[in-house]
């Protein structure tokens, strides 16, 4: 069988789109929380080393019971515990500009990138709180509504042309936001590895699985 | 295209493994005393991992913030009867306060500002006074008093008197006495009872037999004892009180003893594991 290769021509495979999917749970694997959301970005070149693209996630970000046991020695109103279930649901809105600093010239998309991207971020959290001294429910609703924005350094893989692999890190910043109910406490960023100076920072580290389209070979 | 495939099939292996992991789920039945449920106490407050000193309000807010239902403090008095929690027999070496002795040969205002060696910020000597003035919903949490007594006076009736002294008033100021144990030997905890304490006496070096004919509150072991002893205890109606859990494998060395209270140095996978950890805090 002949490739371009084989004929000594450069080939460089022009694919202009990517469709990646973010369904690694890494930030679960380091923060324990119980997630089950999954990520669409949409990539699109507009030079060879330049690109645009937003990123989608959403789904469950936060599921988890918090049982607390109460007068073990019944020496006051007797042993009792509260269970909290505590579920927060949310999306991830994330735009990005990526330049490719390091790139092959064969596979579009292959190589190190940076880009600056901006994160619009809303949590929907339901806290279902049960007394067993009292056999009662409690419920409480909280939201926080979040803008922030950040620098990624990732790295992509290109192999049979068409399936790529991203894999990358970024630092946020917050902006601004704006959060109600359960005395207005602000729910972090529960995509984030890591959290720091109460909410005002943190990264996230994202490992995606893609597709490429479009475009075509270019000699 | 070789070396394309082998990636590929890596990286799905490393995929499958990852969240075979994150699916695997572990039940345990708890038979104890304590309503068959395992009282979970960090040691000395985060535990020996946790980036602040052991027996320091920075150590203990967060492993109460977390979900543990207290903590085991170190105590210590100072030459004025005041308890604090320190650790060492000595200042000299864990705290800046070089050549100083043992804490009982201090008042405490001459020792409160002894900081600790470390390299973040100012980390006191704290009294049991101070930490309990320092947490809300104090009487929901259980403290564990590892007393360590002055070994050059560790026989001494008077100092004895003086220690449980100081323990009686501070449980007796906060109204803790059911929520704190003393852990010590036979001889402190009886002078405990004779002294009118209505703390919880857990009997170290004494066997199960000693502890249950002096009617004391429980038996303290460590993860490497015997199921059968922790049995015999239970059988006894002693509770057990148990230490030396350093790791999540040591936690769960621990929960198969059944032990009614569980002093970890790894608090965060333990309450996790029994759905007692609050992701509301933010741990420091």
């Amino acid at each position: 069988m002949i490739t371009a290769q084989d004929t000594g021509e450069q080939q460089s495979n022009f694919r202009n789109n990517i469709i990646k999917l973010n369904a690694i749970p890494i930030a679960q694997a380091i923060n324990g929380h119980n997630q089950k959301w999954l990520g669409v970005e949409y990539e699109r070149f507009i030079k060879h080393n330049l690109s645009v693209g937003a990123l989608v996630d959403f789904g469950l970000f936060e599921d988890y019971t918090f049982i607390k046991y109460h007068d073990y020695f019944d020496e006051n109103e007797g042993f009792s515990y509260t269970r909290k279930d505590v579920v927060t649901r949310g999306y991830h809105f994330i735009p990005s500009v990526k330049f490719y600093f390091l790139s092959t010239k064969q596979k579009k998309g292959q190589g190190f990138y940076i880009s600056g991207c901006l994160d619009f971020n809303q949590y929907f959290k339901k806290s279902e709180i049960y007394f067993s001294q009292t056999n009662s429910f409690a419920y409480e609703n909280s939201s926080t509504t979040r803008l922030s924005a950040g620098a990624t350094l990732g790295g992509q893989f290109v192999a049979f042309t068409r399936l790529v692999i991203d894999l990358n890190i970024s630092i946020y910043g917050k902006l601004f936001s704006v959060s109600r109910g359960q005395n207005n406490s602000e729910i972090p960023p529960l995509n984030a590895t890591w959290v720091f100076n109460d909410n005002k920072g943190w990264s996230t580290v994202n490992l995606m699985i893609g597709y490429a389209f479009g475009g075509g070979k270019k000699k | 295209m070789k070396s394309n495939h082998k990636i590929l099939t890596l990286l799905l292996l490393g995929l499958g493994l990852l969240f075979s992991q994150c699916d695997k789920e572990e039940n345990y039945i708890i038979k104890n005393l304590n309503h068959n449920v395992i009282m979970i106490l960090g040691h000395g407050g985060m535990g020996d991992l946790y980036k602040y000193p052991n027996n320091t309000l920075e150590a203990i807010k967060p492993v109460i913030g977390i979900g543990a239902d207290g903590t085991e403090l170190d105590v210590q008095i100072t030459k004025d009867s005041v308890l604090i929690l320190f650790h060492d027999e000595t200042l000299d070496g864990r705290t800046r306060c070089d050549g100083y002795s043992s804490p009982y040969n201090y008042n405490w205002s001459e020792i409160k500002d002894c900081y600790y060696n470390t390299l973040v910020d100012d980390i006191p000597i704290y009294s049991v006074d101070e930490v309990f003035s320092s947490l809300p919903n104090l009487n929901d949490l259980y403290f564990s008093f590892d007393c360590k007594l002055n070994p050059e006076l560790a026989y001494n009736e008077v100092y004895r008197r003086q220690f449980l002294g100081a323990i009686k008033r501070i449980c007796e100021k906060y109204n803790m006495s059911g929520n704190v144990f003393v852990e010590s030997d036979l001889a402190f905890l009886l002078t405990a009872k004779d002294m009118g304490l209505t703390t919880k006496g857990i009997v170290v070096g004494s066997s199960v037999d000693q502890a249950s004919d002096n009617n004391i509150f429980g038996i303290g072991t460590t993860v490497d004892t015997p199921p059968e002893e922790i049995d015999y205890a239970h059988s006894k109606g002693l509770y057990v009180m148990m230490w030396g859990a350093k790791s999540d494998a040591g936690n769960k060395k621990a929960i198969g003893l059944n032990p009614d209270f569980l002093q970890t140095d790894k608090p965060i996978p333990i309450l996790m594991l029994f759905e007692r950890f609050d992701f509301d805090y933010d741990i420091p």
